[in-house]
């Protein structure tokens, strides 16, 4: 659903402030998909929410 | 009364403006693109609201009304990314001797952290089972685990590392503990045996290498002198013929006043199919001259990374998938690592530090053999954000407040902030928000 405008309620109303949808899926798995990202050890990993910012190794990122 | 501020940021191709919550970023090709600091929204928006941000008076009531409302906007969905309580990554300094010299070396130039001539070399082996023990003792039944293998050169002893594997599977497996398993190398030392040990382990594998040899070799030396582009690459490549069996295969390049050319190495190592490319910068006393050029080409990385392969590209480089995991994931981030928190690093002599980069620093020893500092360890339990008094700092819920191992470096105090470090944080995180923007903007949900 491109260009969707999130506050629903306010659709036709809203003109300067386009919000774009964040695509939780591709946060889930993101890490899985081809190459794009470090594999997952198990499907408990793939689903986790991010803790940490941006670390110096990867070990302290999630 | 509207409070609008508008800034640019020093030194860096970048136009930022403020209001409180929002941050909007003007980038190269003309568009406007916002960010709401709290709820983590991005927004593409109207030149108008740009001009709001600026000169509030240049424009019409209804622009800074929707400008209020976003602001004042608080999104439901997104929660509060927080460490699990206790230890779950422990990080061991299998070696602290090195078989190379990297110029930049944050283990003091041969993996000994500056302790050259000291007994510590190797790991004490039993010793670290115990504490290694008593840490799993604490995880919950069913609970993650992470052992990290660090030096010097940790594959300078593999035994000891199967020996380490071997013993944590046997305490872990009663309790059904899911064990991880990582290594940073510099690869030289990698034999098929050895390929076959990590993927037998399922590690997660991180090599260290700045880029071609050219660069690689002029930094990356051998003890011997030698550049060690010839024996790292051969690693490279045993890695890759067991790469489908490893948790993943990462290279991490290290820029700093040694080098700073981001999209040469980029150009060479993006070649090999790494599952994560880290482009990681040390800091260091002449920041002010290098750290904005590692930054700027970073994000001419970006770009180049974006063109080629959109999205997918892009988030083979770590900063910009973990930017958009974040995104995506709608979570705020409030720790920038789990230091003193869930991670602990221990050295060859078993004293245990909060951040692996701190080994043989006396001040922030947490503990040693089967005792931790309890009061140490819970000075860093409040969030870094907390800690490091990041305050409204728009990037803040990305950043999760700085490093607490640069901030000691750099500043002298582990909580006082180096404004080096948040100028090319906030500065990559600007650019990834850009591309994060055109890709969710351009291709909408369920693409
Ligand atoms: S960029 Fe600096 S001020 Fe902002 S959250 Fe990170 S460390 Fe704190």
């Amino acid at each position: 659903m491109s260009n969707r405008v999130m506050n629903t309620d306010k659709e036709t109303d809203v003109k300067y402030i386009k919000k774009v949808t964040a695509n939780p899926a591709k946060a889930a798995t993101a890490q899985d998909n081809s190459k794009a990202g470090v594999k997952a050890n198990s499907s408990a990993d793939k689903a986790a929410p991010k803790a940490y910012g941006m670390p110096c190794l990867p070990q302290h990122s999630d | 009364m509207l409070l609008l501020v508008g800034f640019n940021t020093r030194g860096f191709v970048l136009s930022l403006a403020r209001f409180d919550n929002i941050l909007a970023i003007k980038t190269q090709d003309g568009r406007v693109v916002g960010f709401h600091a709290v709820n983590l929204q991005v927004a593409r928006l109207d030149e108008q609201v740009w001009t709001a941000l600026e000169d509030p008076s240049q424009v019409r009531n209804d622009v800074k009304a929707e400008v209020l409302e976003w602001n004042a906007e608080r999104d439901p969905e997104v929660t509060d990314g927080r460490a699990p309580n206790g230890i779950r990554t422990l990080s061991v300094n299998v070696a602290q001797i090195c078989n190379m010299r990297c110029s930049y070396c944050a283990a003091g130039g041969d993996g000994t952290y500056g302790a050259r001539g000291s007994k510590t070399a190797h790991i004490d082996l039993e010793k670290f089972k115990a504490q290694m023990r008593m840490l799993l003792d604490r995880v919950p039944d069913g609970g993650k685990f992470t052992i990290n293998f660090i030096g010097g050169e940790p594959l300078i002893y593999p035994k000891t590392i199967q020996a380490i594997a071997d013993d944590a599977r046997e305490w872990a497996t009663p309790r059904d503990l899911k064990l991880r398993f990582e290594i940073t190398t510099n690869a030289t030392l990698v034999t098929p045996e050895i390929a076959e040990m990590l993927a037998d382990l399922r590690a997660f594998v991180t090599v260290s290498i700045d880029g071609p040899p050219e660069t690689n070799d002029l930094d990356r030396k051998l003890a011997s002198g030698k550049g060690s582009s010839a024996l790292a690459l051969q690693g490279v490549e045993r890695l890759l013929v067991v790469q489908d069996r490893l948790g993943a295969l990462a290279c991490n390049a290290v820029f700093g006043a040694h080098n700073t050319d981001v999209v040469g190495s980029w150009n060479f190592l993006r070649q090999y199919p790494w599952d994560m490319i880290y482009l990681g910068y040390a800091a260091g006393p002449d920041d002010a001259v290098y750290s904005p050029r590692y930054a700027q080409g970073l994000a001419t990385v970006a770009a180049r990374a974006f063109e080629i392969g959109g999205e997918a590209e892009l988030r083979r480089i770590s900063q910009f998938d973990h930017l958009f995991r974040i995104l995506d994931g709608k979570s705020r981030i409030h720790n920038h690592c789990g230091a003193g928190k869930t991670l602990l690093q221990v050295d060859t002599s078993g004293k245990f530090y909060a951040c692996n980069w701190w080994t043989n620093v006396k001040e922030e020893e947490v503990g040693e053999d089967l005792t931790l500092d309890k009061a140490a360890l819970e000075k860093f339990a409040p969030s870094l954000i907390e800690l490091n008094n990041c305050g409204s700092c728009w990037a803040r819920h990305v950043c999760g407040g700085g490093c607490m191992f640069v901030n000691r470096l750099r500043t002298g105090d582990k909580h006082r902030k180096d404004t080096e470090f948040c100028n090319r944080t906030r500065h990559i995180i600007a650019r990834g928000i850009e591309y994060y923007e055109q890709s969710r903007y351009e291709h909408g949900q369920g693409d």
